[in-house]
């Protein structure tokens, strides 16, 4: 088991061994760089695409595209992995088709290496009933601003209007709220 | 697992902003450039993200007990949560029940809320324990009802019961009853074959 070491190692590292290595050789820098990536791609996927399928389509088409141009040597700075990746996820956030990556996914040798959420990257999923409580707690404003930015997905100016407020109010009880509710579920860390 | 710190991490302001969809197109853009190189913000990022899902879910789920508007209620509609609706006048006791398909239950309170600041609204049993409270809820000029959510599963729970809520106003000139209000909850009624939940 090398993973160890494949670890600590940082993206750039990572990328440059990739590269350097006969394509498709370098299995457990692959491998890695999978799992740090994908969640970051999610992310942007759920940002972007606002489906959890979707999101998660679009994060191995595009690591394994990223990967793809890697061993190809088609990176032209592997120390800019980061951006790469990224750019390469704006790309191809418009076009998702699931037979081809499938399709892609069999070509690749890549099984679904599938990002398991890493607690270092994603809290995952909070305690639905813990939340639910926080939210109780808060000033009612507060959790109706919250209410309507998050669930119903209304502007500040839409809040502003229902609620007789202004919206530079409303986003100051937006970022307050959602600050509170944060501490309140535990997410929030010493610094 | 520590994360490595970030020397100028992204504000939680903008993470709030940014998964409400309001920040502007380049510094969300910059944000993204910035959290995919960087663990610390990558994690605060994917944090503001469980938090924003968090609220729909409490809210889509039936779990929170809250005073919402009209916009609420519409988004759940088109979204086929189901809501029951019960509309109480001052002084009006209302027969009511919750059945076991029901996600949430409404309380349309009417009242004149006139040259009013907020309200609280109580909800207790005839013991006077109470089950429910909602305090400084802002009413707005030319307000005529007041919609309190109640999770379906909560009154479910319930066994029949007398419940009263009491609306108070308060204004600069002080506090004043809006109105009591009584609903006479018959219990859970099953329409599926399903037994003592609790």
């Amino acid at each position: 088991m090398v993973r160890p070491q494949v670890e600590a190692w940082a993206d750039a590292e990572l990328a440059r061994r990739i590269a350097a290595a006969p394509s498709g050789a370098a299995q457990a820098e692959e491998a890695e760089l999978y799992r740090r990536f994908a969640p970051r791609v999610r992310l942007y996927g759920l940002k972007h695409l606002k489906d959890e399928a979707a999101a998660e389509d679009l994060a191995q088409q595009v690591l394994i595209a990223a990967i793809e141009r890697l061993r190809a040597g088609g990176v032209r700075n592997p120390d800019e992995i980061a951006s790469f990746i990224l750019g390469t996820s704006r790309l191809m956030a418009g076009s998702l088709k699931r037979t081809e990556r499938r399709r892609r996914l069999l070509a690749a040798g890549l099984d679904r290496t599938e990002g398991a959420a890493d607690p270092a990257l994603d809290p995952g999923p909070l305690d639905r009933a813990r939340v639910a409580r926080c939210l109780e707690a808060l000033p009612e404003r507060d959790r109706t601003v919250l209410v309507l930015t998050y669930y119903a997905e209304r502007a500040a100016s839409e809040i502003a209007q229902e609620l007789d407020m202004s919206p530079g109010a409303v986003r100051v009880a937006r970022h307050r709220a959602l600050a509170r509710l944060r501490a309140c579920v535990g997410l929030e860390r010493s610094a | 697992m520590t994360a490595a710190s970030c020397a100028s991490p992204v504000s939680f302001e903008a993470i709030a902003d940014y998964w409400a969809g309001e920040l502007d197109p380049e510094r969300a853009a910059a944000l993204e450039e910035h959290a995919f190189g960087c663990l610390e913000c990558q994690r605060r990022l994917a944090e503001g993200r469980s938090l924003a899902e968090a609220i729909a879910a409490a809210v889509r789920e039936g779990r929170l007990a809250a005073v919402v508007t009209e916009t609420v209620l519409n988004q759940l509609a088109r979204e086929g949560v189901r809501v029951r609706h019960y509309a109480l006048a001052p002084g009006a006791i209302v027969p009511c029940a919750v059945w076991s398909d029901d996600e949430i239950i409404v309380a349309r309170v009417r009242g004149d809320f006139a040259a009013l600041d907020s309200v609280s609204v109580a909800t207790r049993f005839e013991s006077g324990e109470e089950l429910l409270r909602a305090d400084d809820v802002p009413v707005r000029p030319g307000q005529t009802e007041l919609l309190r959510v109640i999770p379906a599963a909560l009154l479910r729970g319930l066994p029949s019961a007398r419940l009263r809520l009491t609306v108070t106003g308060r204004s600069a000139e002080g506090e004043r009853l809006v109105g009591e209000y009584v609903l006479e909850h018959g219990g859970a009624l099953e329409r599926t074959d399903r037994s003592n939940s609790s």
